[in-house]
């Protein structure tokens, strides 16, 4: 019996505790009890509600809906409008920036508005590229030495960290969807760039580690762990895959040995 | 008056189908039989409180898991949840036709399980509970939590992953220590 099958019938098993019977006719008589003090009453109830919905529906016909078109439309101008301003202006924004969270809510926008599971993945990597950058550009050695400079670059360290661990939360969860649907060389691939990743981020804080003080040198330490934690964790994943495969393949030659 | 005669009826036949499930889905989160018959109780109740004002439901079955499970979860919140021992909570029947060794073996895999069940985390313990104690489908676990069909079938397809490592180092131990007794035992020979 396979491991699987064999975990699914012990937790079938569970299902033989015992249950206490006379707990379940006292439970009932109280119920029947309740019912009859509280009986049904629902066709009372029902003739209520269909009061209210006609003076709803005629409310609804004057207040809301006459406007409605109008004013949708013009919100969606000066949505058009202000919008594409700014997320143009936040493009070259830094983390830390004024416009950084616009920057970051197009890059969000821009992953939601793509269906094919593969774009998706590309762009979420691309977005974690553009993060390591920032990170690196942050953690230049001289950066963050003018007195109120560090607070701002600890701040954007974090604003960066914290959407590239919302990108790489995201892909584990793709990557799990995938492995439930069997397509293992997709996760693979997915864990392969995750731990890349993981590399690119370290060197990128290389020339930080161990400076600087405060909130600087915590946000660069927690900056490091949370690319260790990505690297281990996307290693514990690939050594699973690598031993699952390993030990289908040693099944089918064993198959094949015991056929000659 | 028929109709109010007709609901109770159903009502009445919805807790002679279900409440024993409800009961042992409850016994399973909370870890403790008094309160567990005390939930369940309370789990018909609102739920006739619910149904006596015409509302219509789909499914009595998805309603009362939503109601427990909502019970469940106000019982936590108004208290630290407990560490789960399962352990404690049922003795198992033996079967009584079982060689000793079976019995030995199966008594040691419910008791393992238990354990491993409880050590997972709340959302995985209580979605395997749902698939493979409550036996209920995907689509009536989505109905129930309100949690999406993909994300409850990530959610136990973790909880099982982590609970079939744990069984798998669990047989591993077991099986060094017969080949080590067995290699003593030789040896004495």
């Amino acid at each position: 019996m396979t491991s699987e099958k064999r975990l699914k019938l012990m937790l079938e098993n569970l299902r033989s505790c015992p249950i206490n019977e006379d707990c379940l006719t006292d439970a009932r008589q109280v119920l029947m009890d309740y019912m009859k003090a509280y009986p049904y009453e629902g066709s009372a109830t029902k003739r209520n509600a269909e009061r209210r919905s006609y003076w709803q529906d005629i409310k609804d016909l004057f207040v809301v809906q006459r406007f409605a078109p109008a004013y949708t439309f013009a919100m969606l101008v000066i949505f058009i409008f202000s919008g594409a301003g700014t997320i143009f202006a936040s493009k070259a924004s830094l983390p830390g920036d004024l416009l950084y969270p616009v920057k970051i809510q197009g890059d969000n926008f821009n992953i939601s508005m793509t269906r094919n599971e593969d774009e998706k993945f590309s762009l979420r990597e691309k977005v974690i590229d553009a993060r390591i950058n920032e990170i690196s550009a942050l953690a230049k050695p001289g950066q963050g030495e003018k007195s109120g400079d560090a607070e701002k670059t600890a701040r954007g360290i974090s604003q960066a960290m914290e959407n590239i661990n919302s990108q790489v939360n995201a892909i584990r969860t793709k990557a799990d969807e995938f492995e439930a649907r069997g397509e293992d060389v997709k996760c693979v691939e997915m864990y392969n760039k995750l731990r890349k990743d993981s590399w690119a981020l370290k060197a990128a804080l290389e020339d930080r580690m161990g400076e600087g003080s405060g909130k600087l040198k915590s946000e660069v330490l927690k900056a490091l762990n949370a690319a260790e934690r990505i690297e281990r964790e996307a290693d514990e994943e690939l050594g699973y895959y690598s031993s699952k495969h390993s030990s289908k393949i040693a099944a089918t030659l064993a198959q094949w040995s015991a056929i000659k | 008056m028929e109709q109010n005669n007709i609901a109770e009826k159903e009502f009445i036949a919805a807790y002679d189908q279900f409440s024993k499930d409800i009961l042992r889905h409850i016994y399973y989160r909370v870890n403790d039989n008094a309160l567990a018959e005390e939930m369940l109780q309370e789990t018909f109740l609102r739920t006739w409180q619910y149904l006596r004002k015409g509302k219509k439901v789909d499914s009595f079955k998805s309603l009362l898991y939503r109601v427990a499970g909502n019970m469940v979860i106000d019982h936590y919140r108004t208290k630290k949840p407990p560490s789960v021992d399962l352990e404690e909570a049922f003795n198992l029947p033996d079967e009584g036709n079982d060689r000793l060794e079976d019995k030995i073996d199966r008594d040691m895999d419910l008791k393992m399980i238990k354990k491993y069940l409880s050590e997972l985390a709340d959302d995985q313990r209580q979605m395997i509970i749902y698939k493979y104690l409550d036996q209920l489908s995907i689509k009536e676990i989505a109905d129930i939590t309100g949690k999406t069909m993909t994300n409850i079938y990530v959610i136990i397809h973790r909880g099982m992953k982590t609970l079939k490592n744990k069984v798998k180092e669990q047989y591993d131990q077991r099986e060094k220590i017969k080949i080590n007794a067995r290699e003593s035992s030789e040896l004495s020979d």
